[in-house]
């Protein structure tokens, strides 16, 4: 079986989560949207690729700056870079339904800050993990009432393990 | 016939003297500063000679070392192109005095237009109407409102040593005349060390539009129709088409009659512009003239079928005008400027290397590009990297022409304004032709989304560029996540 990778993409700021698997020269998203991409070098030297999103050309170029990727389309130019681990969003949610928040990192759980059954509203902090000397707190995404906090203080973490639950509040 | 002639210039405009040199069986000597050592000027010269360091004072405005060159090369004639010395009448006579001929106008002309109140003073001679003004700059605030209010508001105050839209302020009320005049009389005492300002009527959603001329030195004079240069950014041309889609064709004929008058008048001779500021209500005013070869040229050429450098170089030779007074233009041509620029960032300047070049191409496209890929764009000088012309028998054709060819340019290392023409090549104004110098004014270009092709060129191949973030993942970047557009939009 194909294992999918999962990454967050950061582009000027603005995180997505992506998941894809790749074979040979292709890669294949299943999200955001499924598509196939195969890249192919023009100038290598220069990082200038051909870009085949299913089957409509796209030019690009990038170069690193050692913390970002720069790339460059026919748009604009944008600074990128790649965390592993995914984030918590919304669209994971249903609704009525429930969202399992997962970590972002490896990390150690320094604070449950809600318990189960108490009422979240969306951004509310949950669960705080301290990772090289920083702390992130990781927030229930939607309006709902924390299920089950899977997690305790002091408990070292992975990224992508079970950090809790929410369910969300029916509209 | 000139043997060989030496181009002062540099970028797209020395690679189109070039063209015409070469044409006319010319040699052409140009001249490079440190940045442009491979140039593609140089590379398409026949001689190529070092200037100095790329400051521009250091090179291509250094008079005596530009004239040297021009001895050493044995070169006849020297082009000036647009911008650098090209309006400089002491390098017009430094070349007169070394015998070397200056394919412009002559140093009288040129101090003439260059005296913005002697230029005046001949167009009011010959009857064309001027923007109502003080003729002198004031220092005295009761004096200058006197003469306001007989102008009648709204005025302009403009620095009388400022100049490219410095030390402009427009007063709209009476009442704040006084006060507004004395913040610009001191603004222009720091700015340029010269505290007298201008009283002039200030014109509201002017358009920009400019007649072209020849003159040569046997007494005629032609006028080659209008270009509409009122696509501007902060005063900086962006796009300018011909004919005007805004005039009137007894607007037109008037102004034509205007600006040959006046150039005959003062005994302009060689290439020119004479620019007017023209009203909603189709009155015109004249401006000035710029006694140059314009940037914006190709426009008239397209229509016209004529090559304007060929022109300057015959009148310089003291040939008669080849063209006769009754040559008829054809369809419509509009130009894009392509600037070094970043549109998402103010128009910052974005100098570097390009990496990769694709120019346009096709049916009634033309492209005067003083770039190929792998050029280092520099940072000392004008950051324009070429011009694309579209022509096509109606102005609705030569839109989609060139719209076509501004998504076939790929220019990628550096940020050009290409953004930007895509826009205006959108923007409804612009295309229904209804626009006036104020159509940049509120822009501000966003940034497209970065979405799944944006994405995907991250990975490069199989390989991904795995790095944990050093950067906190505070509370708040967590939430502006935002889904790209087109999971809504697209079915994949």
């Amino acid at each position: 079986m194909v294992k999918k990778k999962r990454l967050t993409v950061e582009v000027d700021g603005e995180f997505t989560e992506v998941e894809f698997e790749s074979d040979k020269d292709t890669l294949i998203f299943h999200a955001p949207g499924r598509a196939i991409a195969k890249l192919r070098p023009i100038k290598q030297d220069e990082g200038v690729y051909l870009g085949l999103i299913n089957n409509r050309p796209h030019l690009f170029r990038w170069e690193s700056n050692g913390t970002f990727t720069i790339l460059q389309t026919s748009e604009a130019i944008y600074h990128a870079r790649v965390h592993r681990g995914t984030l918590t969003g919304e669209k994971a949610v249903q609704p009525g339904g429930e969202v399992v928040v997962r970590a972002p990192m490896s990390g150690i759980v320094v604070k449950v800050l809600k318990g189960d059954g108490e009422f979240v509203s969306r951004e509310t902090g949950v669960v705080i993990i301290e990772a090289m000397k920083m702390q992130n707190e990781v927030y229930a995404p939607v309006d709902g009432v924390v299920d089950r906090v899977f997690v305790k203080e002091g408990d070292s973490v992975k990224p992508g393990m079970a950090l809790f639950k929410v369910r969300q509040r029916k509209e | 016939m000139f043997k060989r002639v030496l181009i002062a210039n540099r970028g797209e405009i020395a690679v189109r003297i070039i063209r015409t040199l070469r044409e006319m069986g010319i040699e052409s000597v140009v001249v490079y500063s440190d940045a442009d050592a491979t140039s593609l000027h140089v590379l398409r010269a026949d001689y190529a000679y070092h200037l100095g360091p790329s400051m521009p004072e250091a090179s291509y405005l250094d008079m005596e070392r530009i004239v040297a060159i021009a001895k050493e090369s044995h070169s006849d004639a020297i082009h000036p192109g647009y911008g650098f010395l090209s309006e400089n009448p002491e390098f017009a006579r430094l070349c007169e005095r070394e015998g070397i001929v200056f394919i412009g106008p002559t140093p009288g002309s040129m101090q003439l237009m260059g005296n913005k109140v002697e230029a005046r003073n001949v167009a009011k001679k010959v009857g064309v109407p001027v923007i109502p003004g003080t003729e002198h700059g004031l220092t005295d605030a009761e004096i200058a409102y006197k003469e306001a209010k007989e102008i009648g508001f709204p005025v302009l105050l403009k620095a009388q040593m400022g100049g490219g839209g410095k030390g402009m302020r427009i007063v709209r009320k009476e009442s704040e005349f006084k006060s507004l005049f004395n913040l610009a009389t001191n603004e222009a005492k720091n700015a340029f060390g010269d505290g007298r300002i201008y009283v002039e009527k200030f014109i509201e959603n002017p358009r920009h539009v400019e007649i072209q001329i020849l003159a040569d030195t046997h007494g005629n004079v032609i006028a080659l129709g209008e270009r509409d240069c009122s696509v501007q950014r902060r005063h900086q041309k962006v796009i300018e088409e011909s004919p005007s889609p805004f005039l009137t064709e007894k607007t037109r004929k008037e102004m034509m009659e205007a600006a040959v008058a006046l150039i005959r008048e003062s005994g302009y001779t060689n290439a020119g512009t004479v620019e007017f500021l023209v009203t909603p209500d189709q009155n015109f005013y004249f401006l000035e003239v710029n006694a140059r070869l314009q940037v914006e040229h190709p426009v008239t050429e397209m229509r016209f079928n004529i090559d304007i450098v060929r022109e300057q170089i015959l009148i310089a030779m003291g040939h008669r005008l080849s063209l006769s007074e009754k040559v008829e233009p054809s369809g419509h041509a509009i130009e894009a400027r392509i600037y070094a620029e970043d549109p998402y960032n103010d128009f910052y300047p974005s100098p570097g290397q390009i990496n990769f070049l694709l120019e346009p191409g096709g049916a009634g496209i033309r492209v005067d590009s003083g770039v190929y890929q792998g050029f280092t764009v520099p940072v000392e000088y004008d950051p324009i990297l070429s011009k694309v012309i579209a022509w096509g028998t109606t102005r609705e054709e030569s839109l989609l022409r060139l719209k076509r060819a501004i998504k076939e340019y790929v220019i990628l290392g550096i940020q050009t304004n290409l953004p930007l023409h895509q826009y205006l090549l959108e923007n409804e104004r612009f295309v229904s032709g209804d626009y006036d110098t104020n159509i940049l004014s509120d822009l501000v270009l966003s940034k497209p989304k970065a979405d799944l092709p944006i994405l995907a060129s991250i990975f490069k191949n199989n390989r991904s560029r795995f790095k944990v973030s050093e950067k906190k993942p505070r509370g708040s970047d967590w939430k502006r996540v935002t889904l790209p557009k087109y999971i809504e939009d697209e079915p994949w």
